[in-house]
């Protein structure tokens, strides 16, 4: 399936998944990867059918999966570990 | 940074465990108006619960809660302590402390970019993490 929508999430919805959703916007325009949107939210958001990937810290990736296809991030601050997943999700949906 | 002032900005030796490391990097917050008394400890009990998502990079940890959580004007209040902190999953440690107090889900957004580019450079970390004094520390976040 297509990923069209990204949802980056955290504990609180307001501090790491922003971060995190900056950072998504900036690796997917670094890929030239384009009409995928990204937003951020909070854990309580996450269920299935809310976003075709979902990206958060490593720790809350358990809830994630059962969500959905998901990254989890080591370094959300870092724009080199998320923008290395996202091209690996990204080749691995168009091979 | 508008959102900080240098009376939210100090220096620490250590803490005895994470719990006490958050109470101490939320205290100027409290301590000047920006947030509720109970502003760190809805922040250790989210921590509790979701485990320590606030580590957003080695060394870096970002505590923070929802508006209603207690957060009265958006401010940031930054904390560098000497020795690390570890956190309970064994895998997260921090040593600098940002600290996030929210009124809305908008007004901070620029300031956490800011922060986010500044500490995502791996250059500028060391240096933040090595500052010397007060005074320092809160130059790099200008």
């Amino acid at each position: 399936m297509a990923i069209k929508k990204i949802m980056c999430f955290c504990g609180s919805g307001l501090g790491t998944s922003f971060v995190m959703e900056m950072n998504a916007k900036k690796a997917l325009k670094q890929l030239g990867i384009t009409d995928v949107e990204v937003m951020h939210s909070t854990i309580d958001d996450v269920m299935e059918g809310a976003a075709d990937l979902f990206i958060c810290s490593a720790d809350l990736l358990p809830n994630a999966e059962k969500a959905g296809r998901a990254i989890g991030l080591k370094n959300m601050v870092a724009l080199k570990e998320i923008k290395e997943k996202l091209q690996a999700v990204f080749e691995e949906e168009n091979s | 940074m508008e959102l900080l002032q240098l009376e939210n900005v100090q220096i620490c030796e250590g803490a005895s465990d994470w719990r006490e490391a958050i109470r101490t990097a939320v205290l100027p917050l409290e301590k000047n108006g920006y947030v509720e008394a109970r502003y760190k400890d809805e922040i250790v009990a989210n921590v509790e619960k979701l485990g320590p998502y606030i580590v957003v990079a080695d060394n870096v940890a970002l505590p923070h809660a929802r508006p209603e959580q207690g957060a009265l004007k958006t401010q940031i209040g930054v904390t560098l302590f000497r020795k690390d902190i570890p956190f309970e999953n064994g895998e997260s440690s921090a040593r600098l402390f940002v600290t996030l107090a929210a009124q809305d889900s908008n007004s901070h957004l620029d300031a956490l970019m800011k922060i986010s580019e500044l500490l995502g450079d791996e250059e500028n970390l060391v240096k933040i993490l090595d500052s010397p004094d007060v005074e320092t520390l809160y130059r790099y976040f200008q």
